[in-house]
C-alpha cells in the first residue's frame, strides 16, 4: 500500500484576500483524504509544496524561494477544482 | 508572564494594578470595565491572529536577536520586506476589528529606538543601545504590551520646554539618582494605554539648548508608584455599556481608547532609561517614530475604510439603490480613495532603506504623504459613506425603541428598505456607518501620528524643492 504523501501547507498573511482561503484549503483536503499527510513548511522531509495565497501577488512565492523536493501548488485565486489541485500534489516529481 | 493567547493577555492585564479614572470615577478592574473591553478585544486581536496558520505569515516574524518566532507587533524590521508586511498586517487586522487596535504605537517606538540608540552610542559612547537590546528581548520574550509615548501636553505652543511657566508641561527628569531618574509631567492622548503593560516615553520634539532635562525616554510599567491614566471622552462611548444596536460596533473600539498618561514623580531605574540629556538626538527620534508611524496608517485605516465601504454597499443595498449609477460611481470613488492610501503605505515600504544599525526604515517623504491623505480622504470616505447611507444615519430611532412592546412595531414597519432583509439588520449597518464615520473616528485619523502641519513641514524638509527648480531651469534652457 502506498504510503501517504507529506504535503506542506502555507498559507499567505492574508492582507485582503479576494477569497475564503481557508475553506478552500478545507475543500482540497477533504478531497484529498488519507493520500495527504499535511504538515507545515517548519517541519522537514515535507514532499510537495501547497502554497495558498489570497491575491495574484501571491508574497509567499516571492519570500520562499524553491523547496528541497517535489512539487509546488500554488494557489492564487479559488477558481481551480480543488480536485486538480489534488491530482497535481499527488504527482510524481517529474524529472 | 508570556503572552500567546487572549486569555494570557486578559489575564496579565488583571494581574498589573494599574491606576485608571473614568468619567471621574477608579475603575477597580480594567478587564471588564465596559468602556475598556472593547479596546482589550481590539488588541487581542493581534495575539489571536498570530496563532492562526493562514496569518501568522504577517502577525509573526523571525526575531533578529534570538532567532525565535516573534510577534511582529515586537520585530524590528530587517528588510523591505518586513516593513511591506507591516502594512499588509495592518490592513488585516482592521478588517478583522474595524477600529484601532492599538500595538502599532509601540512598535514605531522600538523600531526608531533601535535606530538611535545604535547611533547615539556609535557618536558618544553610551550604552543605550545595549541597554536597549536587554529591554528588548524581554518585550520579544513576554510579548507584553507597550504604548508609544510621545505627545506631551506642551502648554504654550510657542515656548520651549524649558520657558513654559509651569515646567511639568513638557514631560521631564526631575531628579538624577544613582539608581535611576524620577519622571515627572504627562503623556497626552495615549492610545491603547488603559490595556497596555508598559509605556516607552519619548521626547515630544527636537530640543534645544537648556532642555536637556526633557531629552528623556525610559520604558516605565504602567502600574508603577506615581501613574495615573485618565480616560478620554469619546463620541457616543456610553453605548458601549449597552452593547446593542447602537453601540455599531460592540465587540470593538472606536478608536484606540486613549488616555492622559500622569507621571507623579515616578522613579525608573537606569537600566530602563535609553536616553537622558542627549538633545541633539531628540530631532532624530522624533522623525524616525513620526515616519515609522505615518507609514502605518495608509494600512490600518485603507483596512478601516474597507469596512466603511462594505457597510455603505450594504446600506444601498437594504434600502434599494445599490444599483443606481450615482451610487455606484460614489463606491468607486471611497475604494480609489481607499487603495490611494494603502498605496502610500506600500510605496513608502518599498522604499525603506537599511539604517546603520541594521534596521529598516520606511521613505519618510512618502510616509508623510501618505499620513497627510489620510487627514483628507477619510474623512472624504466618510462623506460618501453618509451621502450613500442616507439622513436615517442621524436619526435613526434608538435600539430599545425597536425592541419596545408600544412602539416596537412602528419602528419594524417604517425603517424597513427592501423585502428580505430585516429592519433589525438594515440598522445594524447603519450604526455600523455611524460609528466609524463620526466625531472622535474622524479626529483621530486628523491627527493621529502627527496633525497635517507637521506633514506639511516635512514636506518642505525634504521636498527638494531647489532640485526642482534646477530641472525646470534645465527644461526652460535657462542659463542663469
Amino acid at each position: 500500500m502506498r504510503q501517504r504523501k507529506r504535503v506542506a501547507l502555507k498559507y499567505c498573511g492574508g492582507c485582503n484576500p479576494g477569497y475564503d482561503r481557508v475553506a478552500f484549503f478545507r475543500r482540497i483536503r477533504e478531497i484529498a483524504g488519507d493520500s495527504i499527510e499535511w504538515v507545515t513548511v517548519e517541519e522537514p522531509g515535507f514532499e510537495a509544496l501547497l502554497l495558498i495565497q489570497g491575491c495574484q501577488t501571491a508574497c509567499p512565492e516571492r519570500t520562499l524561494g524553491c523547496v528541497e523536493s517535489g512539487p509546488i501548488v500554488s494557489i492564487r485565486d479559488d477558481e481551480e477544482d480543488p480536485g486538480d489541485v489534488v491530482k497535481r500534489l499527488l504527482r510524481e516529481r517529474e524529472k | 508572564m508570556k503572552i500567546k493567547t487572549k486569555e494570557d493577555y486578559v489575564k496579565s492585564l488583571k494581574k498589573q494594578n494599574v491606576l485608571i479614572y473614568y468619567n471621574g470615577k477608579k475603575i477597580e478592574d480594567r478587564t471588564t470595565f465596559p468602556a475598556f473591553v472593547p479596546h482589550i478585544n481590539s488588541a487581542a486581536k493581534t495575539y489571536e491572529l498570530a496563532l492562526m496558520p493562514e496569518h501568522e505569515d504577517l502577525l509573526t516574524a523571525k526575531s533578529n536577536l534570538t532567532g525565535k518566532k516573534i510577534s511582529r507587533f515586537t520585530h524590528i524590521h530587517q528588510s523591505v520586506d518586513d516593513l511591506i508586511k507591516k502594512v499588509q498586517m495592518l490592513r488585516l487586522v482592521a478588517h478583522e476589528t474595524a477600529s484601532c487596535f492599538q500595538r502599532c504605537v509601540g512598535f514605531d517606538a522600538i523600531n526608531a529606538l533601535y535606530m538611535t540608540t545604535y547611533e547615539m552610542d556609535e557618536k558618544k559612547g553610551t550604552k543605550y543601545f545595549s541597554r536597549f537590546l536587554e529591554y528588548l528581548k524581554k518585550l520579544q520574550e513576554e510579548n507584553f504590551m507597550l504604548v508609544g509615548g510621545m505627545t506631551d501636553p506642551k502648554g504654550d505652543r510657542s515656548k520651549r520646554p524649558s520657558q513654559q511657566s509651569d515646567p511639568d508641561l513638557f514631560t521631564r527628569v526631575v531628579e538624577k539618582r544613582a539608581d535611576g531618574v524620577i519622571i515627572r509631567g504627562a503623556k497626552a492622548h495615549q492610545t491603547g494605554a488603559v490595556n497596555s503593560h508598559e509605556i516607552m516615553i519619548m521626547p515630544t520634539q527636537a530640543m534645544a539648548e537648556g532642555d536637556e532635562a526633557y531629552a528623556i525616554v525610559a520604558a516605565i510599567p504602567l502600574d508603577a508608584k506615581g501613574v495615573t491614566l485618565i480616560f478620554g471622552r469619546q463620541t457616543n462611548e456610553e453605548r458601549k455599556f449597552e452593547c446593542g444596536i447602537d453601540a455599531g460596533n460592540c465587540e470593538f473600539g472606536m478608536v484606540g481608547g486613549e488616555a492622559l498618561v500622569v507621571f507623579e514623580d515616578v522613579f525608573v531605574p537606569w537600566e530602563r532609561v535609553f536616553m537622558c540629556g542627549e538633545i541633539d538626538f531628540t530631532g532624530i527620534l522624533v522623525e524616525r517614530f513620526a515616519t515609522l508611524h505615518r507609514q502605518n496608517y495608509g494600512g490600518c485605516k485603507g483596512g478601516v475604510s474597507d469596512i466603511i465601504i462594505g457597510a455603505s454597499a450594504l446600506a444601498a443595498q437594504y434600502q434599494g439603490t445599490l444599483n443606481a449609477s450615482h451610487i455606484k460611481d460614489k463606491l468607486v470613488e471611497m475604494l480609489h480613495l481607499a487603495e490611494t492610501v494603502y498605496s502610500g503605505s506600500v510605496a513608502c515600504s518599498a522604499l525603506g532603506s537599511r539604517t546603520k544599525s541594521g534596521a529598516y526604515y520606511p521613505d519618510p517623504l512618502l510616509a508623510n504623504c501618505t499620513k497627510h491623505n489620510i487627514t483628507r480622504n477619510i474623512y472624504e470616505i466618510s462623506r460618501l459613506a453618509h451621502d450613500i447611507g442616507g439622513g436615517i444615519i442621524a436619526t435613526l430611532p434608538f435600539d430599545k425603541d425597536l425592541r419596545s412592546p408600544e412602539i416596537g412595531k412602528y419602528v419594524e414597519k417604517y425603517m424597513k428598505g427592501v423585502e428580505g432583509v430585516s429592519t433589525e439588520t438594515r440598522m445594524k449597518i447603519l450604526r455600523l456607518l455611524e460609528n466609524m464615520t463620526g466625531g472622535t473616528a474622524l479626529v483621530e485619523s486628523m491627527h493621529g501620528a502627527g496633525s497635517p502641519q507637521s506633514q506639511r513641514i516635512m514636506y518642505q524638509r525634504l521636498g527638494k524643492l531647489n532640485e526642482k527648480m534646477k530641472m525646470a531651469k534645465k527644461i526652460a534652457r535657462i542659463k542663469e
